[in-house]
Parts: structure tokens; sequence; C-alpha cells
């Protein structure tokens, strides 16, 4: 306690004068094509994305993730719910080859999926496992992160949550591009059309 | 500690040079192209310094909102005045749930604390898991760039490091292998760690919430994996509103290597069932230097790494030539804040080109504190007694018009007439490493003269 007052008072005593914060200016926004920006954005982060009808999701799942070792679906009529042991000790759900979870929204700009604690049953299963899959319907796509705060202000996604653009990725050594640093080493994103086009 | 000195050490190494050279360039190119793509890109910058701005003028305020916010989440808040404190905090907390084996995530405040050898020294196991850091960690050398910590090594270094320590194949520098090999092996570390110590990007005062950004993923596998996550942060982390988030997610990774955004942005607000968030909040020296007016805008830096990249004398000197934790020219006029007699040199590391102001997300006017802090430092006599003589007889010979004219006649003759092993000697620092200009068959004044004469025979009367 004394040591945070003392910290506090030096702070007080030594800030300039207060200025006020400035307002986030509007941006114009590009709203053409969001989808299309989204998925030419994902490839650079070094994702892939797929536009698919509802009913033919898990066909399309199967015929990209050719028999995987294992898969754990967080949703949907296969799902599968953690157990306790699994949510105590997340080290546990190591090892699994696939996993499909659901997303919140996608972001144009960047090609990020957000996603919390409402469609993760474990915060680890994202990153644990070797291949991630994640599913978001066409319509919950914002232009870029200023939408996607606004978007978040109402939203309660439990204690955690992340933009995840593309698979793990590292460039330590000289430079060179490699997926799969330790998190997933493939992200897929299955779009599911809502509009009839 | 003499900047220069250091970087000749780095500068025997041509081929190495070389390629830090290039590569810190083609990231700096990766960086402009990212940018270029966003026609808002000076409002934000402007937009993101002045909520910088802000920010610091309310700090303390901002600060205790954090703590609330974040306690009220169910985060465990601590308060660290130096570096010392906070090692020994972060000690406590593993302590009491005995944790022996830590993985660590990206933070330059550790670094700046000396946590690793700290934590060793009481036993405690510490795994550094980003690969540039890893990296690092197990060459015994400190982090060459806050960004790219090995950045100054070649593929061939990594892969005979490997070798010797990880025993990968010998000869097998191929990063991707490389890579995979040290994922495999990290992997194994995640599982088995107790704790997990990260740094922080952002923290929200109205949320309590705050922000890591990695591209690897792996501040994310410590986290949440261990039973206990201890979050790092200045006091200068703090971000007033979520919203603001926005405007700084959307320049830190293009700024820093070109990317969108980073691969994991990942926002904490509560510990997850059976498990303890803590965040340690340091101060170590940086409400002193808030009260400094000159230096205060240098704790608007968000960390990207632009302005070493793009910086001529970074790229060729190398991250290690500082001798400061953070290195490159925002590591410049940090460090001299700390300690101003052991980094007098760093403010000289620096032509003063001023591209890093240029490419500062936030606006930090760093050239021009370099030239203040160049200012303190002659005043307070740290500079080498070379230099200090040098620049007595150039303000001596530049006060006065004769003695410069003589002396710019002196050097063009000397510099003809004079044999190379002379010109070329250790007393002309000017002469090391790059030829000297050719000398002009006249001299400014002279050209002037004549070009006056003839424009007035010209009849162009001014
Ligand atoms: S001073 Fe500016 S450019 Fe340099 S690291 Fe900090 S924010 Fe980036």
């Amino acid at each position: 306690m004394e040591t945070r007052n003392r910290i506090l008072s030096r702070v007080s005593r030594n800030k300039p004068e207060a200025v006020p914060c400035p307002a986030i200016p509007d941006f114009a926004k590009q709203e053409s094509d969001l989808l299309h920006r989204f998925s030419e954005n994902l490839e650079m982060a070094g994702g892939s994305s797929f536009l698919v009808d509802e009913n033919s999701l898990e066909e399309k799942i199967n015929e990209v993730f050719a028999s995987p070792e294992s898969a754990l679906w967080a949703f949907g009529p296969n799902d599968r719910e953690l157990s306790v042991e699994e949510l105590q000790s997340p080290s546990l759900l190591d090892g699994i080859d696939l996993v499909i979870l659901n997303g919140k929204f996608m972001v144009a700009e960047n090609g990020a999926v957000w996603l919390d604690e409402t469609v993760l049953p474990a915060r680890a299963l994202m990153c644990l496992a070797e291949r991630v899959a994640i599913v978001v319907s066409d319509d919950e796509i914002v232009a870029d992160m200023h939408e996607a705060y606004s978007k978040l202000s109402g939203m309660d996604g439990g204690g955690f949550g992340l933009f995840l653009s593309g698979p793990s990725k590292t460039a330590d050594i000289e430079q060179s591009l490699v997926l799969g640093a330790h998190g997933a080493k493939t992200l897929s994103i299955f779009v599911i059309k809502t509009k009839s086009k | 500690m003499l900047h220069a000195k250091n970087a000749g050490e780095f500068l025997k190494n041509e081929k190495a040079v070389d390629s830090h050279d290039k590569a810190l360039w083609f990231v700096r190119a990766k960086r402009d192209k990212a940018v270029n793509k966003l026609p808002e890109w000076e409002s934000l910058r402007e937009t993101a310094s002045g909520i910088k701005a802000h920010t610091l003028s309310r700090l303390d305020e901002y600060l205790e909102e954090f703590e609330r916010k974040a306690t009220e989440n169910g985060i465990k808040v601590h308060w660290a005045e130096t570096a010392e404190d906070h090692n020994h905090l972060v000690r406590q907390i593993l302590e009491t749930h005995n944790v022996r084996k830590v993985v660590k995530s990206k933070s330059m405040l550790t670094e700046e604390c000396g946590l690793n050898p700290f934590l060793e020294a009481s036993g405690i196991d510490v795994v550094d898991t980003d690969l540039g850091e890893r990296i690092v960690q197990l060459a015994h050398e400190p982090p060459s760039h806050i960004v790219l910590p090995a950045i100054h090594k070649t593929k061939e270094q990594v892969g005979e490091l490997f070798w010797e320590k990880m025993g990968t194949e010998a000869g097998n520098n191929d990063p991707s292998y490389l890579t995979g090999e040290a994922r495999k092996d990290l992997r194994r570390k995640f599982l088995e760690a107790d704790g997990a110590i990260t740094g922080v990007n952002f923290a929200i005062a109205e949320t309590g919430e705050f922000v890591v950004c990695t591209n690897e993923g792996n501040a994310d596998m410590g986290a949440h994996l261990a039973k206990v996550h201890v979050a790092c942060m200045g006091i200068e982390k703090i971000l007033p509103k979520r919203e603001h988030l926005g405007v700084f997610l959307r320049m830190l990774a293009r700024n820093a290597t070109g990317q969108a955004v980073t691969t994991y942005s990942s926002h904490f607000s509560k510990p997850r069932k059976g498990a303890e968030i803590h965040i340690v909040i340091v101060d170590n020296g940086r409400s002193k230097q808030l009260g400094r007016e000159d230096f205060r805008a240098s704790l608007k830096c968000i960390r990207c790494g632009a302005c070493l990249n793009t910086c001529p004398v970074y790229r060729r000197s190398g991250g290690h030539s500082y001798g400061s934790v953070i290195p490159g020219p925002i590591g410049a006029i940090l460090s001299p804040g700390i300690d101003l007699k052991k980094h007098a040199s760093l403010p000289y590391a620096s032509t003063l080109c001023g591209s890093c102001s240029d490419v500062c997300p936030v606006k930090i006017d760093i050239h021009t504190q370099l030239y203040k802090w160049r200012q303190i430092v002659a005043k307070e006599k740290y500079l080498p007694a070379s230099k200090r003589m040098m620049m007595g007889g150039m303000s001596k010979i530049m006060a006065s018009p004769k003695a410069f004219e003589m002396a710019g006649k002196a050097g063009a003759w000397a510099l003809k007439v004079v044999p190379r092993g002379i010109v070329y000697g250790p007393w002309n620092p000017w002469g090391k490493e790059r030829e000297m200009p050719e000398v002009p068959k006249q001299t400014f004044g002279e050209w002037y003269k004549e070009y006056e004469q003839q424009e007035s025979e010209n009849g162009n009367a001014k």
C-alpha cells in the first residue's frame, strides 16, 4: 500500500498539465465487398477461408480435413463437452489434431476473427490444436477495428477474448516466415452463407 | 560504455552486418507498404499521440481506475517501485503457488528488471518461449532488438546453437526445421510449467483488462495452461478506454512488421476457473521521467521497434552495441534518463536524420530529444575527451569566418598531398571504413565569389 501511494503521488506531482482526450475520428469506411477483403487479408496472414451453405458445412469440413487423427467440435450436433479434469488441467487437451470452433465475427481490414469464452470451452483449445477451424456467419463482419470495438461494447465475452488472425507464426530465424511456431499450424475459416446472392 | 567502440566490434563481421542491415530494411519496407494502404495513417498517428498525451496528463487517476476495475474482475494487482521490488514480488507470487517451472513470453520490462537471473538464483527454472528470445537465452545473450530479439544471428549460428543445446541435426540450418524442433521442445515445457509470465501491451482503465500481442501464440499457450499467470507492466501502458485499442491495434503490427494485426491479440479480464492472474505495475524511474518536460514524451512509446528498423546507425551497429536493455533511437533517449554517465555516448549514436520520428506511430520527437540529451551530456562533461576537444576546436573555428576559410583550405590541401597512411590513421574517425570525399577544385567560398562576379558582369544585379 505504501509503495502504491508513493508511486501514485510521484506520478501526480510530475504529470504535465491536463490535456483533453481526442475523439477518434470517423474514418471513411470502404464498405464494399467486406468478405472479399477479409479473405484476402486472412490469406496474407497465412490462413484460408471457404464460403459454404449451412447444410453442407460438415461435408466441406470433411473435405478440407480429410480424416483428422482426432477432432473436437466445440458446438453443434457433433460437439463434445469437456470433462471436469480437462477444464481443470487443460494440458490434458494436448494432442488434439483438429478443433472446430464457432467465431463471433470477422474483421475485414486484417482477416481476424473474434473469439471469447462464450465460444471457447477452454481458453487453451485454440492454441493447443495442430489445426484450427472456425465457423462464422457471413453477416457477422465489420470493416475495421474501430467498428470491431463498438460491436464488442455490448457483448459479454466472459473473462477472455482475442482477435485471431491466421495460424501461429514466427520469422525469428533470418526473417524467414514459418507457420506453426507454437499454436495452430493452419487456420481455416468457414463462412456460412446467410444472404442469398 | 562507448557505442562507437562496440559498433566497431560488430562491424568486424562484414557478412553479418550486411544481412542485419538488409533484414531490417526488408522489415522497414514491409512496414511502408502496410502503412501506405491506410489513407488515415497520419490521422491515426495524431490521434494515438493525443490519447497518450492525455493519458500521461492524468496517469495517476487512470492507474487507480485500472486497479479498481481489475480487482473487481478478480485479478490481483501489485505495485513495484524499483526493479528489485518487481523481482521480489514476482518470486513471492510464484513461491506462494509452489511454482518451480515458469514459461515466459516476451517482456522488455522483465528484461529491464533482470528477472530471469534473479529467479534462477532462487531455484526457479525460467524458459523464454518467444523463438527469438529462446535463441538468445540459449546463447546467453541479451536480445538485440525489442521485436526481433535474435535479428543479429544468422541461420547458421542458430543451427549450430540448436545442435549444441537441443541435439538437432548437425549442419541443418533450415529455418522451418529449426522452428519445428524448437516447437516440440517448448511444447513440453509449456505442458510441464506451473507458472506463466507475460508482458502487457495495453492495459485498459475503463475495463480493468489487459492486452497481450504475439504472433507465435506463446503468451496464450503459457497463460491458458499454467495455474498462475503473472503479467508485468510499466505504469505507462495504460489506455483510458477500450475503444482506444482500435487505434493502437491498427498501428502496432503494421508499424512493427508490416502485418495488418498480430496473430494473437488477447484480452485478459478475468482469471479462468481454478487459476489466478496477478498484475505487477512497475515504476522503476518512469514517474521521474514523467517529470522531465523535455523527455516525458518518450513514455508514449508502444515498443513497435520501427525506429530501430529505420535507423541507419542501428542497422549497421547492431542492438548489442548500445549496451542498454532497449537499443536503437528510443533506447538512446530512455537510457540516459536512467544512468546518464553510463549511457552518455548513446545520444551520439544517431545522424539526427529524423527518420525515427517520421515512423513513430505516437509521434515522439525522438531526434529532437537526442539533440537535447547531447546538450546535457556536454554540459555535464560526459563527452569522451577526443570529442570534447574536437567540438571545442570546431566551435572556435566556426565562430570566425577567417579561421573557417583557412581551415577549409588547409583540409583540402592536406587531403591532396598527405599520404594515405596518415589521412586514414586512427586519429581520423571519419576515415574509418570509408573513403574521404574527393577534394573539389574550389572551396564553396571561392566558388561563390566567382559566381557573384559573373552575375554582376552579366548585369543581373540583385
Ligand atoms: S519510439 Fe516510436 S517508433 Fe520507436 S519503438 Fe517506440 S513507438 Fe515505436
